[in-house]
């Protein structure tokens, strides 16, 4: 988790440095968070099931009392924190720097983002023991969107904050959490 | 020889692995759904509301225009800047705008008063009538101009496009028909089309280039030990070199093999275009762009996915990767034509505009020199690593992949 | 170029541990056995000699080589580790043409040797088979197919049978005696009954030193006198363990046979016999003497 939150924060420190951060207005500012912060979503969740990647551990975790999914259930909840964290201090960040916008509708829009192709990540991890593939497809999604993709994704586009509006961002917030938690489910009957 | 069996049996290794399918559904994708809202190459007609824009080398126009960029970056305290290639936003101190104001004084003749009031105004109310009375001194020579505007440059920190060389940049002034039609013109003879064309399919591939490659190159790093044959395969007598460069191979091959096909369908539309206005078409631009404007960003990708993965064991050069590729992205958007820089993805973000291509062409000549070299030297570092964690010369691997793990 | 494996004072260290103890050590041909613990070096010995681990002193020579060459040395090794898999996709077939073209076999040899070797593994019938669906045994008939693939000079095998059934390990041993011929071939293990089946010339290994280095005669012989056999009954077992090192326990309804190792006959033990020291006894005799077991 730890090279993860790393890179996390560097993501924060560098956003200055490649992205206008101050002096934005709605639009700008939820484009910054659209395009930008959602990427902590696959950065922050996505590594759920890392610790127990080697076959062996995850064979010593099966033989122990505490069932499997209650750990992941655990560790997930340590991540989605985690994000939080991470999404409202960059928020706040905005802010100070002079951006406009409502926090809590913007807050609430990130984190749909972010849940969703954390959990898009999760749910390939589920069924693929291949890490690489494991980023690769919430990466593809997000290019996918980048590329144009609103036509073909209708309500589940990633950047639809664009208008100031969050009234499709539930659709992705329970995509993303009915996806975690099939993953998490489903990783227990599959070995890999 | 060893070398080429090897490949054709890594090739054939990666159509059994997932990631590449993966890779294969998101280029095709992202393909069709970005080159095909690319608009045709078609001559101009005349009477058409506009031509699109073009840079003026009207030395009034660029002043003019420059200044009035100025203003308008004065009045949010709110200036772009390239110091080292990448874009960053400045903001400057009471002092510094004071500086500022005090240069343009001597430019446009009004007193700083004015000035600072006109500003105050165009920034909150947005209203740019607010500015129209400053303007440029009838009198001033362009190299007058210039060397103040320098002077601002240096205030900005530099790198910022009110410097003498990169100052024409502000100067878009719309084109005339006369305009599209040289364009037009020059597209067609001396750009081929076919130029145009790959430029842009260069621009949009190379988007997921940057990235995608390095999770074929990590799966593949990583699968010898996963699947326990790291030993033996150590104890072979391969050398470490042919090993890892026939795998490296292996992977830069499959990735591009795809953008070449998918190639064929711009190439297509190319040749349609020039048999319409019955001109030569430059057959090979598409493997021009491939080999010599995506490849080093592939080289570089797969290089760094390969470096990382052989010395941490795990994941990280994805990650790491995609720091690049996010800065990459990033940075550009803000210029997507004439700025290439040090961009690992150079863009190009338009169909024809040759001249502009032209300006810009050594800078890119150079980039992409700059990255083969880098990719070949991480590749080397590569080689080095894995085979001194074959002789058992490095444990610090066990060490780093312990972290890097949890 | 003599067919032999030198090793000259070889030390090696794993940071503060020390895994290899001025180790000297000389290699001929035939099957030659490596014995010792969990962690007595075996391993880490096998490794240096495959140029996989770089000694921290001392010298190796493979057939007159010296291991820092590393390509040449390697040409002249198959090794299959402890631990040996393959790429899950490729069938067994496909496995060997792969790790035959790393040894660097053309095309035509491998197209030769390949068939005759999955014969000879048995694995003939598991051609396609691809490396998920085998199980430990198989992986480990083709690891050893992969180790003679290219008809190296010498064969490191590293705990070859552990993890085999009974039945498998027997095969596998037939197997690697068969294959040994004029070759050098190593194989380390914990089991004293591979030892006892396959090879002359044997090293015991504890703690990163050789505490044996000859025959298996010469360890039964170092032995003898000193084993003897007990009948006692099943309560007094426990006892017996106490007062001296028990080589092996048979239970037989209300008794027990007890081997164990003495000097003298005790008064203790009216019954206890000398018995000829099979090589589990010679083992636990020698570890003994040589300050302990456990």
């Amino acid at each position: 988790m730890l090279p993860h939150i790393i890179v996390a924060v560097g993501l924060f420190f560098l956003a200055p440095f490649i992205m206008g951060v101050r002096n934005l207005d709605l639009y700008y500012t939820a484009k910054v968070l659209d395009t930008y912060v959602s990427l902590f979503g696959i950065v922050l969740l996505v590594p759920l099931f890392l610790p127990d990647q080697d076959k062996d551990i995850r064979e010593l975790i099966r033989s122990k009392r505490e069932s499997i999914v209650v750990l992941h259930f655990i560790r997930m909840g340590q991540a989605l924190l985690v994000l939080s964290i991470f999404v409202a201090s960059f928020l706040a960040f905005l802010q100070k720097g002079n951006c406009i916008f409502p926090f809590g509708r913007y807050f609430y829009g990130t984190m749909s983002s972010c849940i969703f192709l954390g959990g898009l990540g999760i749910l390939i991890y589920a069924f693929v023991d291949n890490i690489a593939a494991v980023y690769m497809v919430p990466l593809m999604y997000y290019i996918l969107c980048y590329g144009g993709g609103k036509k073909y994704l209708g309500k589940f586009y990633l950047f639809s904050m664009f208008n100031g509006t969050v009234e499709d961002k539930i659709y992705l917030l329970i995509a993303g959490l009915v996806m975690i938690i099939a993953g998490i489910l489903i990783r227990k009957r599959f070995p890999g | 020889m060893m070398g080429k069996t090897l490949f054709f049996k890594e090739c054939k290794e990666i159509l059994k692995s997932i990631t590449y399918y993966i890779f294969l559904i998101c280029v095709a994708v992202f393909f069709v759904s970005q080159m095909g809202s690319v608009a045709a190459v078609s001559k101009p007609l005349p009477g058409a509301e506009s031509y699109g824009w073009k840079y003026s080398d009207d030395e009034a126009d660029i002043m003019a225009s420059a200044l009035d960029n100025l203003l308008f970056e004065l009045s949010r305290n709110s200036f772009g800047t390239y110091p080292i290639g990448f874009y960053k936003q400045v903001t400057l101190s009471e002092d510094e705008q004071e500086e500022i104001y005090e240069i343009l004084v001597e430019l446009v003749g009004k007193t700083k008063e004015e000035l600072v009031e006109a500003v105050k105004i165009y920034g909150s109310s947005m209203d740019h009538s607010a500015v129209e009375s400053i303007y440029i001194r009838q009198d001033l020579s362009y190299e007058e101009f210039c060397h103040a505007f320098n002077r601002i440059d240096k205030i900005l920190g530099g790198g910022s496009y009110y410097r003498d060389d990169k100052i024409y940049n502000h100067a878009r002034v719309g084109k005339t028909y006369q305009d599209a039609v040289d364009d037009y013109r020059y597209i067609i003879e001396k750009d081929h089309v076919s130029g145009a064309y790959a430029r842009i399919f260069a621009d949009y591939m190379g988007i997921i280039l940057g990235i995608l490659p390095v999770f074929i190159a990590v799966t593949r790093a990583l699968k010898d030990r996963r699947a326990k044959v790291d030993q033996v395969i150590y104890s072979k007598a391969c050398s470490s070199a042919v090993i890892v460069i026939t795998r490296y191979v292996a992977i830069i091959a499959m990735t591009l093999l795809p953008v070449f096909i998918l190639s064929i369908n711009p190439l297509l539309q190319t040749i349609y275009v020039a048999a319409d206005n019955g001109i030569t078409v430059d057959y090979l631009a598409f493997l021009k762009v491939i080999l010599g404007w995506l490849l080093p960003t592939v080289l570089f990708t797969v290089s760094i996915g390969f470096l990382l993965t052989e010395m941490t064991n795990g994941p990280l050069a994805i990650l790491i990767q995609g720091l690049f590729w996010i800065i990459s992205v990033f940075a550009a958007s803000t210029n997507l034509i004439g700025y290439v820089g040090w961009n690992l993805i150079p863009r190009f973000n338009t169909v024809g505009s040759y001249t502009v291509f032209q300006s810009i062409f050594d800078d890119l000549v150079r980039n992409r020199i700059f990255y083969t070299i880098i990719a070949i030297l991480i590749l080397a570092g590569t080689i080095i690593i894995y085979d001194k964690k074959r002789r058992g010369r490095i444990h610090f691997d066990r060490a780093l992949s312990k972290h890097i793990k949890g | 170029m003599d067919m032999k494996i030198v090793l000259n004072d070889v030390s090696k260290f794993y940071g503060q541990k020390q895994a290899l103890d001025h180790v000297n050590l000389e290699i001929h041909k035939g099957m030659f056995g490596l014995l010792g613990r969990n962690g007595a070096g075996k391993t880490t010995l096998m490794k240096t000699i495959t140029t996989l681990l770089a000694p921290s002193s001392g010298e190796i020579t493979v057939c007159g080589v010296k291991v820092k060459e590393g390509v040449k040395v390697r040409e002249m090794i198959g090794y299959l580790p402890q631990d040996f898999s393959m790429y899950g996709n490729m069938s067994a077939y496909e496995s060997l043409d792969y790790l035959g073209v790393l040894s660097g076999l053309s095309k035509s040899e491998r197209k030769e040797r390949i068939p005759e070797l999955l014969e000879k593994v048995n694995l003939r019938s598991n051609t396609r088979t691809k490396v998920k669906a085998m199980s430990g045994g198989m992986r480990r008939r083709l690891g050893i197919a992969q180790a003679i693939l290219h008809n190296p000079r010498i064969i490191i095998v590293d705990e070859p049978t552990a993890g085999l059934d009974p039945e498998e390990r027997i095969r596998f041993r037939n197997l690697l005696t068969e294959i040994a011929g004029e070759r050098i071939v190593i194989l380390s293990t914990h089991i004293v009954g591979d030892i006892e089946a396959t090879c002359e010339h044997i090293a015991v290994m504890d703690q990163g030193k050789i505490i044996f280095n000859g025959t298996v005669s010469q360890l039964l012989e170092d032995a003898n006198g000193n084993i003897y056999e007990a009948k006692v009954s099943r309560i007094e077992v426990e006892e017996i363990k106490k007062q001296y090192e028990v080589t092996n326990v048979l239970m037989q309804s209300t008794e027990a046979l007890v081997r164990f190792i003495a000097n003298k006959k005790e008064e203790g033990l009216p019954t206890a016999e000398v018995v000829l020291p099979n090589v589990e006894d010679a083992y636990m005799y020698l570890m003994y003497k040589n300050g302990g077991i456990k």
